[in-house]
């Protein structure tokens, strides 16, 4: 497995906020290293290229009237940057066999999706969604500042759900795969990971196609 | 002999049905006429464990933990009894509020009344609202993450199910759905037109 016949494959998983994205792309790197033949993945998380200190970002204001940056628009990422980083990264002489891009917009906007090979959705219903990220955001501050709380509830209510609703929920129709975000990611990463080491096998000489 | 004209207010948990019921005796009581209103809060008949409220085994803590949301959870008949005595007595007021989870799911109090309501709010939002309520807190009874990891998980055990099964189903009893996260003093100066008009007509 150590020679390089094909640049890597692109898998994109997208979905609400605190639906198990990240999770569910770390347990897919290890399906992946850990199936026959294993396969070596490395993970890009789209909040990488937040642009959250361009002027010209995206806003968001709050009941309070305070504006702030907003991350739940597709404007919020650096998609073409992103985009490019992809093109460059997968045909590098080490690079890996998978690569798997993570992040809200990420079937949402076209220039990634188009580049993906395997396209991937995690669901899961809003509310559950709100409580998981209400508890990450309100970190480890024990007890709880109900103020912090409030205004986590703010900006939820008026960045990430709107953003959801105008974006990421409609983008599900790109999905060739829909992963419960409540799963057993063991389990289901195991199951994506035989699609995904399919194609990489498709893609090899000798294999059904050069795709 | 007087009848007091009586509305139901039910909605999912945290969506703003006492609020909306206090905008809306607020707006009876000070509008012209002024009407004489009673407010019923449906929680204040929910069963003792030792009466015989519903119970589940919690699945996070293996506990059997007493269910709140289901329409056996209150003491509907008692509620029943209560409201159709205030409603005919001597001093019967205008108007009677009945407001809570269950209040037109449950058939013999949805048939009691002239004014169906149903105060309606996504999910997402109501979730965060009941965990972050202030009612009850004070500075000697801080929210804990403990007890926020507690409230979440009775949540999802309890008040999601319930509210699937039972609560959202019945606004199709509703007569008027209003939205949550509205303008009550708006909303319920509406409300209170038509509860006049109606009063005033008998």
């Amino acid at each position: 497995m150590s020679a390089r016949f094909s640049p890597s494959l692109l898998v994109g998983i997208a979905g609400g906020t605190a639906s198990g994205k990240s999770r569910f792309a770390a347990a897919l790197a290890q399906a992946l290293a850990e199936g026959r033949p294993p396969l070596s993945a490395q993970i890009i998380p789209s909040d990488h290229y937040f642009r959250n200190h361009d002027p010209a970002g995206p806003k968001v204001t709050l009941p309070s009237g305070e504006v702030y940056f907003d991350y739940n628009h597709p404007d919020a990422v650096d998609h073409a940057r992103l985009a490019a980083d992809l093109d460059r990264l997968r045909q590098e002489e080490d690079a890996p066999d998978v690569l798997i891009v993570e992040g809200l917009m990420i079937l949402y906007t076209p220039i990634i999706r188009d580049r993906l090979h395997l396209r991937l959705f995690i669901e899961l219903e809003d509310d559950e969604r709100a409580l998981r990220r209400l508890v990450r955001n309100l970190g480890s501050q024990d007890p709880i500042d109900l103020e912090k709380g409030r205004w986590i509830a703010d900006y939820y209510c008026a960045s990430a759900r709107v953003g959801h609703r105008r974006y990421v929920e409609p983008s599900r129709v790109y999905a060739d795969l829909i992963v419960r975000g409540d799963g057993d990611f063991e389990r289901l990463a195991r199951m994506v990971a035989a699609v995904v080491r399919d194609m990489y096998a498709q893609k090899q000489p000798g294999g059904e196609s050069n795709g | 002999m007087a009848k007091s004209f009586i509305v139901g207010i039910a909605g999912g948990s945290a969506s703003g049905k006492s609020t909306f019921a206090a905008a809306l005796q607020k707006a009876l009581t000070e509008g012209q006429p002024p009407l004489t209103v009673e407010l019923v809060n449906m929680d204040r008949y929910f069963l003792p464990p030792e009466a015989g409220a519903p119970t589940f085994i919690s699945p996070s803590s293996g506990q059997v933990r007493v269910d709140r949301n289901r329409p056996d959870s209150a003491d509907n008949a008692r509620l029943v009894a209560d409201v159709l005595q205030r409603s005919q007595a001597e001093d019967a007021p205008d108007a009677i509020l009945i407001e809570g989870l269950m209040a037109l799911y449950v058939p013999a109090i949805r048939e009691l009344l002239d004014l169906r309501l149903f105060v309606d709010l996504e999910a997402d939002v109501r979730a965060l609202r009941r965990m972050l309520r202030s009612r009850g807190r004070s500075p000697n009874d801080p929210l804990t993450m403990e007890r926020l990891i507690g409230g979440i998980n009775y949540y999802r055990e309890s008040a999601r199910v319930g509210h699937a099964l039972y609560v959202q189903p019945s606004i199709a009893y509703a007569d008027l759905v209003i939205r949550g996260d509205a303008d009550f003093a708006r909303t319920a100066a509406f409300v209170a037109d038509i509860v006049r008009a109606r009063v005033g007509r008998r």
